[in-house]
């Protein structure tokens, strides 16, 4: 009965679906990652993002949260597992098990907190330093709403962006302006080739994380 | 629970015809093997749920998985039943855990890998063999997994299928309706027994066979038997191949001549032959094709009979076309039935579908079904109106089997306006007028299954002659399910928000009392617990545990957490103990810590499924000498006893020079009361590996030195003795670092001089102090050389990279003797360049003034 599978072998031609399977859409999973100094945001943006919600007087993070969110572009399906990270500079240490594995960060920063924006720089520059090589990511200006009351410049970020090979948005979690799109830009820039690194993995948050590429796309 | 286990056994018992493995077998996709199945469930709270555990092999994958199902009902009747619970690849990380905590009635186990923490299940006693059986089966497959070296990237894509990419999938299958519209299709049928003939000569001759419909169709599906391939060519591919591209030139020339076609896919078994043409605008919206066939005739596996179909999926639609070729003669009406059957239980294409897997199947061919005449009956001659055909379709031998229920059941055919396909003789269009006499059948058909189906004609072409039969084609008119691109984006956007919300909603929550836990002081060589709560108050059972982290432990070593990992039931609660231990092991790491951050250690409780959660750990170090370096205690100014946690984390960061006494005065005030103690002395050193565990009187010396007491020595000489060697050994760094390796090198006292005198000046002059008043014990005889030599060696030059040497201790003996051993210092060698400046056992406290 029980039959030798071969290993490692490559599937014979191509699209194999289930019985009564409809889409042939493309699904990924991606693992996203938000850091930033403490109260600048990153909490407010991921609950605008996933539940379109803002409160005024959000709790401040002792943990990592973990929410999912599926986006469409095109005819791929993105879902993205979300770790909201606390920001607080005591837990640092512990950041680097939540952004090692991951293929996108949001790093984010408060514009009216010029202190906030170099930290930023600084987890810019440990991410590009011990992350995955390939990790996309994006520095957020969160805060946008109090554009009339900022310290950071929005050039000043931007070019720091450019020069660094980030995406960059100014988001407000309070009124919901950019918050999608820096989402939506991720996902574009994130690559959705079948090929690459399909390691299944799960949807759900894991144990202790390894630096094994988590990147999982299927058909 | 025994009404539980009933209905498991009936689930086996009743399912007679097909088993559990057949039904769960239809989940799958045909290169996937089902193993083994094992009956287990697991308890949510107060629920038991029944869960099958099927082990799976994947033929493309080579890989192995479990794939945990549940199931609302026994027995169990469909595999639509049946919902993916969870998926456990079988790779390197994959453990399957028997639970220590058994008995008799609750036989439990967990099955873990790298993503997903250790899930429990239960089985029945009654499942014990087949327990053994499951596990003795997945211990094989990852030791097969096993042989891989860890590098190996084993390939689990076939897993994405089932795990939730799949739940969306249903969903959005559920809500179909809401986004289906159907498209008008036009199918063409077409069969022909073509008895050996090659097609070469005249100009289209199949025009008339192919193009008769009014609107040109969509879909071609033709099918051809008995083509010319006798035995010679069927060893000769190429000159096969020439003859299947002549055929299907011919059909490409004879085609509906208004609209262009390209061939899809044709697939061919021996002599029978079935092609697939398509609209060239609609060949974009086919998204699947997959051929497939079933060889019957001699000795059932020949293939001169058999079947060969295509399964494609046009928009949402599936479309399945079967070309067959059955038994032939009168007589063996069973014998095609069992063809028939035999087609139908062996097709099933690569997708794991079967021919009855579609929306709309169309079957045609050379049945062979003849017209059973009645004894004594006249054979009918040359018959051209429609009431002859249905006195003859009396008898049609697929009528008669179809309404018995033996074959094609669900099938429907159209009126038969047509005079009987077979058997002419070839060039003419009279009845077979050989020695045999055949009599004339409807051997040539077309039917169909499935919904939406309209059939628009049904003839036979008269006008061919070239073969014993006439050519049959039949027109469909199919609704074929299509999406609504804008309606489907909107639902599928639907579906994902639904399922991420119901994930984020019901994700595990756990709550927990404190998230700073505060030690209050702690004290060296004290352990203390501080106990919290975490309660669960979500309305799931809640599996919780602590993170490894970074440094390869859930917290660090100065501190214990039980439990590690637990399960919390709806509104229960957990008290977690936390023990802390400053003591000869952790101190120079909590030391370390304390000198770098604000706490004593941060620890990440993961609710399973869901967040994480730090608890940092946090308490006052009561400052003590153990531990700390001869540079940080030159610096203090008071008795240690008096600083705090905070000052005594600046002096250990303060790197100046300045020093406030020329050596440690805990350190001078145990060699002065030992020095005092003379002959009491005598067998004081322990030896290096009993230096660690302290007596009762240990923590009296500890206040007397922190508080810098005037009452007397609380303790012996060898509680003294003791405290010396940890004093000199406890801290991060060895006595004699950073020229340890230096030293061990040298040959002669002037030699270690030049480095002894590169220590920083408290660590030089503890190291000459010490030596002065180990030399002066050796003199009066109260040590034994060797013994303290080695003793204190080991500790003075603690080594990490050079302790592993053969000859680390003689070195070290060796070293202390250049400074320690009269004998030596007699012949000339000492040369004292860094003097302490004080006399040896003088218990002035004063002298210590820098």
């Amino acid at each position: 009965m029980a039959t030798t599978p071969r290993s490692g072998g490559a599937s014979g031609t191509g699209t194999a679906q289930r019985p009564n399977g409809t889409s042939q859409n493309k699904s990924c999973q991606f693992k996203l990652v938000l850091l930033g100094e403490s109260a600048v945001g990153k909490s407010s943006l991921v609950l605008r993002f996933v539940k379109g919600q803002f409160h005024e007087y959000q709790e401040s993070t002792i943990g990592a949260a973990f929410l999912t969110q599926t986006i469409c572009i095109e005819d791929t399906v993105v879902k993205f597992e979300i770790w909201d990270t606390a920001g607080q500079e005591r837990y640092h240490s512990l950041a680097p098990m939540y952004y090692r594995g991951a293929q996108a960060a949001i790093v984010v920063y408060d514009i009216q907190n010029q202190d906030s924006f170099q930290r930023a720089k600084t987890w810019v520059k440990e991410l590009h330093k011990q992350a995955s090589p390939n990790i996309v990511i994006a520095l957020a200006g969160n805060k946008a709403d109090l554009s009339n009351i900022r310290v950071v410049e929005f050039d000043e970020a931007k070019q720091y962006a450019e020069e660094n090979g980030l995406l960059f948005m100014e988001t407000s979690a309070k009124t919901g302006m950019n918050v999608n799109d820096i989402f939506l830009a991720i996902a574009k820039k994130l690559p959705k080739n079948d090929g690459a690194n399909n390691q299944g993995t799960s949807i759900r948050p894991t144990g202790t994380e390894t630096n094994r590429p988590t990147n999982n796309c299927c058909k | 629970m025994d009404t539980l286990s009933e209905a498991v056994a009936n689930g086996t018992a009743t399912a007679a015809t097909r088993t559990t493995k057949d039904i769960v077998k239809e989940r799958f996709k045909e290169d996937e093997t089902i193993e083994y199945i094992f009956e287990a469930y697991q308890i949510k709270g107060p629920e038991y749920s029944n869960r099958l555990l099927a082990l799976v092999s994947s033929q493309s994958g080579g890989t192995f998985a479990i794939i945990a199902f549940s199931y609302l009902r026994t027995p169990l009747t469909s595999a639509n039943e049946l919902i993916i619970n969870k998926v456990f690849a079988i790779d390197h990380n994959f453990q399957l855990r028997q639970d220590s905590k058994s008995s008799i009635t609750t036989q439990q186990f967990d099955l873990s890998t790298a993503e997903d923490g250790p899930i429990k299940y239960y089985y029945y006693a009654t499942e014990g063999d087949h327990y053994e059986e499951f596990v003795a089966k997945v211990i094989s497959f990852k030791s097969t997994m096993a042989q891989h070296d860890s590098e190996t990237v084993l390939n689990f894509r076939w897993l994405n299928d089932y795990r939730q990419i799949g739940e969306v999938k249903q969903e959005l299958k559920k809500r179909e309706s809401e986004y289906i519209v159907y498209k008008d299709i036009i199918i063409y049928c077409a069969t022909w027994n073509v008895n050996n003939k090659t097609c070469s000569d005249s100009n289209n001759p199949l025009r008339a066979w192919l193009a008769c419909s009014e609107k040109p169709p969509d879909i071609y599906a033709i099918g051809l038997q008995e083509l010319d391939t006798p035995t010679k060519a069927m060893l000769n591919s190429t000159q096969v191949q020439a003859l299947e591209k002549q055929w299907i030139d011919n059909m490409m020339d004879s085609v509906h001549p208004d609209v262009e076609y390209e061939i899809l896919m044709s697939h061919r078994l021996v002599a029978t032959m079935l092609t697939v043409i398509v609209r060239k605008q609609l060949r974009q919206h086919i998204i699947r094709c997959r051929p497939k066939s079933v060889a019957r005739g001699i000795f059932n596996t020949l293939g001169n009979k058999g079947g060969v179909a295509i399964s494609l999926q046009l928009n949402e639609g599936n479309i399945c076309f079967v070309n067959s070729h059955l038994a032939a003669h009168m007589g063996n009406v069973e014998e095609r039935n069992q063809d028939y059957n035999a087609i139908v239980e062996g097709i099933r294409f690569e997708d794991g579908r079967t021919i009855s897997d579609h929306d709309h199947i169309f079957w045609l061919g050379d049945l062979n079904y003849r017209i059973q005449e009645p004894p004594g009956q006249q054979r009918p001659g040359p018959l051209s109106d429609a009431q002859t055909y249905e006195l003859l379709l009396q008898y049609d031998q697929l009528r008669l089997e179809m309404r018995r229920g033996k074959c094609f059941e669900g099938y429907t055919e159209g009126d038969i306006k047509f005079r009987p396909t077979y058997k002419y003789d070839p060039g003419t269009d009279n009845y077979d007028s050989s020695e045999k006499q055949r009599a004339p059948a409807y051997c040539d058909r077309v039917l169909w299954k499935g919904t939406r189906i309209e059939q628009l004609a049904y003839n036979s072409i008269m006008e061919i002659r070239q073969s014993d039969h006439k050519p049959v084609y039949a027109v469909f008119q199919t609704k074929v399910k299509t999406r609504d691109e804008v309606k489907y984006k909107r639902v599928q956007e639907e579906v994902l928000k639904a399922v991420d919300k119901r994930e984020n909603d019901n994700q595990p929550q756990i709550n927990v009392e404190k998230t700073v836990i505060d030690f209050g002081t702690v004290r060296f060589n004290e352990p203390s617990t501080r106990d919290f709560n975490v309660y669960n108050n979500c309305p799931l059972p809640v599996d919780f545990s602590f993170k490894e982290k970074d440094i390869h432990a859930i917290c660090e070593p100065w501190l214990h957490v039980d439990p590690r990992q637990d399960s919390l039931l709806i509104d229960s609660a957990r008290s977690i103990r936390l023990k802390m231990k400053a003591n000869v092991r952790t101190i120079a790491g909590l030391l370390r810590k304390i000198r770098a951050s604000d706490n004593f250690d941060i620890l990440i409780l993961h609710v399973e499924n869901g967040r994480d959660i730090f608890i940092t750990v946090t308490g006052d170090y009561q400052p003590s000498c153990f531990g700390l370096s001869m540079e940080t205690m030159c610096r203090t100014d008071r008795p240690l006893s008096e600083y705090s946690q905070d000052q005594i984390k600046q002096l250990m960061n303060d790197e100046s020079p300045e020093y406030r006494v020329t050596m440690p005065r805990e350190f001078f005030l145990l060699i002065d009361y030992l020095y005092r103690q003379g002959s009491k002395q005598v067998g004081a050193f322990p030896s290096y590996d009993s230096r660690l565990s302290l007596g009762g009187q240990f923590n009296a010396v500890r206040d007397w030195l922190d508080t810098w007491s005037d009452d007397p020595f609380p303790a012996n000489a060898e509680t003294a003795a003791q405290a010396l060697l940890l004093l000199l050994d406890l801290p991060e760094q060895a006595l004699l670092e950073p020229v340890v390796e230096n030293l061990l090198e040298c040959t002669n006292k002037s030699q270690a001089m030049d480095y002894i005198s590169l220590l920083s000046p408290p660590k030089r002059n503890v190291f000459m102090h010490l030596c002065m008043f180990l030399r002066a014990g050796i003199e009066s005889q109260f040590y034994d050389l060797h013994e303290v030599a080695s003793t204190f060696g080991r500790i003075l030059l603690r080594s990490t990279e050079r302790a592993a040497w053969m000859n680390h201790n003689s070195r070290c003996i060796q070293f202390m003797r250049l400074f320690i051993d009269t004998d030596v210092e007699a012949m000339g060698n000492g040369n004292e360049g860094a003097g302490t400046g004080t006399g040896s056992g003088s218990g002035n406290r004063a002298g210590l003034q820098a």
